[in-house]
Order: C-alpha cells, then sequence, then structure tokens
C-alpha cells in the first residue's frame, strides 16, 4: 500500500524563510500565492504523491512550525 | 541510548518544552538558532531527562536568547559570563543537568578567559557555543572568530586578524568531549547534544549557524539560500577529511584543505570537577 503524508503549517509561527522549501529533496513543496496572517507567503505541500515523509522540513523548521503526519488510508 | 533516532513531532515537541507565549522567536529569516534549540530539544527528548532538573544558563547576544523559549529554569547572565555562573549552579547542586548557550563573540570573545578555566576545570557542562562568525546583535561588528577578509561593520575593508579555532582550543585544554557541526543536516547534531549531555564532564559543541543579516550581506552572501549552501560547501565531516588526506589524489587533497571540519572531534574520559570534589572532601573531612 502507498504511504501518503500530510503537512501541517502553523500559520502563527512560520516566518516564510523558506528553509523547508530549499531543502526539500523531492522538491514536494512550494511556495503559496497567498497571504498568511503574518504577512508572509507560506510553504504548502504541492505534490502529495512526491512527499516521501522523510521529514527533513519538520526537523529543519527553526521556528517549528512545520508537522510532517501520515495520512491514513480509507478503504471502500 | 539508542542509536536509531526516532524523534517526536515539532508539534508534540512545542508543547513539551517550549514557552508558547515567547514564540515565535525574534530570529532573522534564514538564521539557524532556532535550529539549534530544535535540535537541543530533540537531544534532551532522546535522553527523557526530566526537565524539572534541567538549567539552561546563557550570556548576552542572539544566541543567548534561546534559553528563555526553553520552559525550564534557566538564567540570562552579564556579557560573557555564563560560564562562570553556570559553574556556580553545577557546584552547588551537581545533579542538575546545566545548559549553556552561548555564542562565539560571548564564549570565545568577551568570555574567553572563563571558557579557558572552566574547560580546564572540567566542569560538568554542556556548552553550546553558537558560531556565527561575528557579533550579530550589537551590529556586526568583527568578532575573534571572523574570518580572514571578512567584511564587517568595524573590518569595512576586511578582517586582518587570523580566526580562532574554539574547538582546537577546547581540544588542547583536553576538554572531554568536542564536536562541531553546522545545522544543515539535523541528525548529526542531536545525536551529538544527547552524548554530550550524558558525558561526564565539559562538553564542547560548537554549531557552525549562517547569519544572513549582519555576515551574510556584507559578504557576498545575500539571501537565505546561498549562505546556507556556503556551509555546505565549505565543511568537511572529519572522517572524510582523514580518508581523502590518507588516499584522495593531489587535487581532492588540495580541495578540502581550507575546509571547516566537522563531527565529533574528540572524545575522552576525565574525572570531573565533582568527581574530584567529593573526592577531597571524603579524604579531609573529620
Amino acid at each position: 500500500m502507498e504511504q501518503t503524508f500530510t503537512i501541517l503549517i502553523d500559520e502563527r509561527w512560520c516566518k516564510g524563510c523558506k528553509l523547508c522549501y530549499i531543502h526539500c529533496p523531492t522538491q514536494a513543496l512550494r511556495i503559496a500565492e497567498r497571504f498568511s496572517p503574518r504577512g508572509i507567503h507560506p510553504p504548502e505541500l504541492a505534490l502529495v504523491e512526491r512527499c516521501n515523509g522523510c521529514r527533513l522540513c519538520e526537523l529543519l523548521c527553526p521556528d517549528f512550525a512545520i508537522t510532517v503526519s501520515e495520512e491514513v488510508a480509507v478503504h471502500g | 541510548m539508542s542509536t536509531l533516532l526516532k524523534p517526536k513531532t515539532a508539534a508534540e515537541l512545542r508543547d513539551l518544552y517550549v514557552r508558547q507565549e515567547m514564540m515565535p522567536t525574534i530570529f532573522c529569516d534564514g538564521c539557524g538558532l532556532g535550529n539549534v534549540l530544535n535540535y537541543t530539544l530533540w537531544a534532551l527528548d532522546e535522553l527523557q531527562v526530566d526537565l524539572n532538573q534541567v538549567v539552561f544558563v546563557s550570556g548576552i547576544g542572539c544566541s543567548s536568547r534561546l534559553s528563555g523559549y526553553v520552559n525550564s529554569d534557566g538564567m540570562h547572565t552579564t556579557h560573557g559570563r555564563a560560564l562562570s555562573f553556570a559553574s556556580g549552579i553545577k557546584a552547588a547542586n551537581p545533579n542538575l543537568t546545566v545548559i549553556v548557550f552561548t555564542g562565539d563573540g560571548d564564549g570565545a570573545g568577551i568570555g574567553g578567559n572563563h571558557l579557558l578555566h572552566t574547560i580546564r576545570r572540567n566542569m560538568d557542562l554542556t556548552v553550546i557555543l553558537v558560531n556565527n562568525f561575528i557579533y550579530g546583535m550589537t551590529g556586526g561588528q568583527s568578532a575573534p572568530t571572523t574570518p580572514i577578509g571578512g567584511i564587517s561593520s568595524t573590518t569595512p575593508y576586511g578582517n586582518v586578524e587570523y580566526a580562532m579555532d574554539i574547538c582546537a582550543l577546547a581540544m588542547a585544554l583536553e576538554a572531554p568531549y568536542v564536536a562541531r557541526w553546522t545545522v544543515n543536516q539535523p541528525y548529526p547534531p542531536i545525536k551529538s547534544i544527547a552524548q554530550g549531555i550524558a558525558k561526564r564532564g565539559f562538553a564542547l559543541i560548537e554549531m557552525l549557524v549562517p547569519c544572513p543579516t549582519a555576515y551574510g550581506g556584507r559578504n557576498g552572501l545575500k539571501g537565505v539560500e546561498r549562505i546556507w549552501q556556503w556551509y555546505r560547501d565549505n565543511t568537511v565531516l572529519l572522517d572524510d577529511f582523514e580518508h581523502i588526506m590518507e588516499f584522495g589524489t593531489h587535487e581532492e587533497q588540495e580541495e578540502i584543505k581550507h575546509k571547516i571540519k566537522v563531527g565529533v572531534l574528540q572524545d575522552s574520559e576525565r574525572e570531573c570537577f565533582d568527581e574530584q570534589w567529593a573526592k577531597l572532601v571524603e579524604r579531609v573531612k573529620l
């Protein structure tokens, strides 16, 4: 079964430094067009199928703003 | 300590260890100080240390603000004197785990003498010395670690003084644990900080942290991506360095010769201050 992952971004804490976007080994992230309440462009998961859940973005985020979690597949 | 790291998620970590009302941090975009805080908290979590038994001590500077973000007891002390305060805490209550956050200006410049004598005394402290090559908070003056030719607000035509190698100094003073890491890779520093905390005796972990605001902008490394890449290009793992110096070609050797070596540089055993002190008390008591 293919595993899929979701990336939760805490927009209160994200400063928009783009470190996650720069370091993502599979280039699964992109910088959103919209603004967050802090007035920056937050990162978002663009290509869900490319994310392999390595958690590098979560470990590298200087502001504890990213959490990678495994998505539970729904059968039926 | 297990060899396989399975870190908690960032959300779990911040709920457990971080003072929520202080967040987000004051650090600039692309600063690696937030990463140093993350790695330290992940290391503490890895060791399952009780946060009530941990004291964070720091001096003055960007790096020294880190102690304020952790939800444990801490001290934000005078410039360069963090190690003296930490020594006092450890001497008064040897059961506490004392972690010192200090910067290159704070720890090696203004508090250089305290660094020498705390290592010599072999206090059981874990010192996380954040080296960003500059006095960042006060406006980018040159520090003892600014590389030769580096431009700062006090050396606008390039620095003419040689940079200080803090790890070499600690190794010369026979500190039991000396390591140097960049913030680019998360797992090695987490593991190394955990080893440093577990070590009996003085543990120095020098973290090379990019400063895009005060150092990068002046030295042709403007922007987050370029300064982070500089640290990738200009550091070499100690194991790789030794391997290439022994078996590599002349060109390969020339290429890595001037790079900064990262890795665990010294790991030995030496009786720490508490043990010596306990022995003395045992010997002279009536």
